[in-house]
């Protein structure tokens, strides 16, 4: 009963929210990721915005936490960036989420995204759930409610 | 009669280039955040010359600040929702596009000369503005409220700072003793920290958190954010709106 009014207040939100066309795109680790029926946490970032590196491991424990109630996925925003670079930087730090390398902008466009770091939240039809320049509280607590939907 | 002619090859030849040179567009892309470290080295014009910043992590008071650092750049303009940048399909900059009635002739990066490292933040230790010596001891245990901000307010990811930055002197007047500013290290230094309490009239006292060091201690990810502490330095709120009464013991 508490997961179905979480899940009703969470989507009674979206009436009037932007709806996005679903997103498939190749990870760099060469896995196809699509946005189709997910809840999805996209993270927007580039290895030069001091501001995304420093949020890196909440990003790793909010794709740990997840346990199948929301997918993550990393979008680095190609802008200034070399496709090399971002993956010895994900493995240096042992980061594993799946990421994008978004090398011509589209996806970046796609979300109207026009500042790193950029966090969206999409319900499974692409809805925005939530958006924020930093990670936030409120987008904490919104994942937190989500890992106990499960 | 040789005069008229060189006149007449002179003037013909002074058209030539103008038409020429107006036909012909250079755009400039360049980031401003990374100029203030390493310096583009500009190449000769070949046409009218626009400077353009990407739409990422910009604003018009910080586009501004930059041009009137750096007059040469006094045209610069942002390229709204990077329609050139996607038009010419420039992914780096600095970049120089040359297009010629209409149609693109070059695309090439351009070189930067990096400046002198005059930051010595690693060795910088915790003090106030006014020169009072800081350490993780004392934060916890003199001061009851932490105001976690950003010099760069008002800017996109920082929502509602100005009204927070009210607020929180707001809170100060009451308590002018019991809280400490403590302001962003990226994108900023001691100098923009100075103008930022001159700009927000901050009576109470401010640092510079040259290392980040207290972000990471208190775990402040979000911005502007308040940390209230008991007097045994135990946190008790934590959170983007101001804490209340019953919080702060008023």
């Amino acid at each position: 009963m508490r997961t179905l009014v979480w899940l009703m207040c969470l989507f009674s939100a979206t009436a009037h929210a932007k709806q996005y066309l679903p997103l498939q795109a190749q990870t760099l680790d060469a896995r196809t990721i699509s946005t189709q029926g997910k809840v999805t946490y996209l993270k927007f970032w580039a290895t030069w915005c001091a501001y995304c590196v420093e949020e890196m491991p909440l990003l790793q424990q909010s794709h740990n936490s997840a346990n199948g109630t929301y997918q993550v996925v990393s979008i680095n925003i190609g802008f200034n960036q070399n496709r090399d670079r971002v993956t010895h930087y994900l493995t240096k730090n042992k980061y594993n989420f799946p990421t994008v390398y978004d090398g011509n902008g589209a996806i970046t466009k796609h979300y109207s995204v026009l500042g790193t770091p950029q966090h969206i939240l999409l319900d499974e039809q692409g809805n925005e759930l939530y958006r924020s320049a930093l990670f936030t509280d409120e987008l904490a607590q919104k994942l937190r409610q989500l890992q106990e939907t499960n | 009669m040789y005069i008229q002619l060189l006149k007449h090859v002179l003037l013909c030849l002074l058209v030539v280039s103008y038409s020429t040179k107006s036909k012909v567009q250079e755009y400039v892309f360049i980031n401003i955040w990374d100029e203030y470290n390493q310096t583009t080295i500009l190449p000769v014009e070949l046409g009218e010359r626009l400077f353009l910043q990407p739409d990422i992590n910009i604003d018009q008071a910080s586009l501004k600040q930059f041009a009137d650092r750096y007059p040469k750049y006094k045209n610069i303009t942002i390229d709204t929702h990077n329609q050139l940048m996607f038009k010419y399909q420039v992914r780096q900059t600095p970049t120089r596009v040359i297009v010629h009635e209409g149609s693109v002739k070059s695309i090439e990066p351009l070189l930067q000369k990096p400046k002198a490292i005059t930051n010595t933040a690693v060795n910088k230790a915790l003090r106030t503005l006014s020169g009072k010596r800081l350490d993780l001891n004392k934060i916890r245990h003199e001061y009851a409220v932490l105001f976690f901000s950003d010099s760069l307010c008002p800017f996109q990811h920082i929502p509602h700072c100005q009204q927070r930055i009210a607020q929180n002197n707001q809170l100060a007047e009451q308590m002018p003793d019991k809280i400490l500013t403590i302001i962003k290290p990226f994108y900023a230094d001691e100098t923009s920290a100075r103008n930022y309490q001159q700009r927000f009239q901050v009576n109470h006292q401010m640092t510079f958190d040259y290392q980040n060091q207290l972000f990471r201690y208190f775990e402040v990810s979000e911005l502007p954010y308040w940390i209230v502490q008991n007097s045994q330095g135990a946190v008790i709120y934590r959170g983007n709106t101001p804490p209340k009464k019953h919080h702060l013991s008023l």
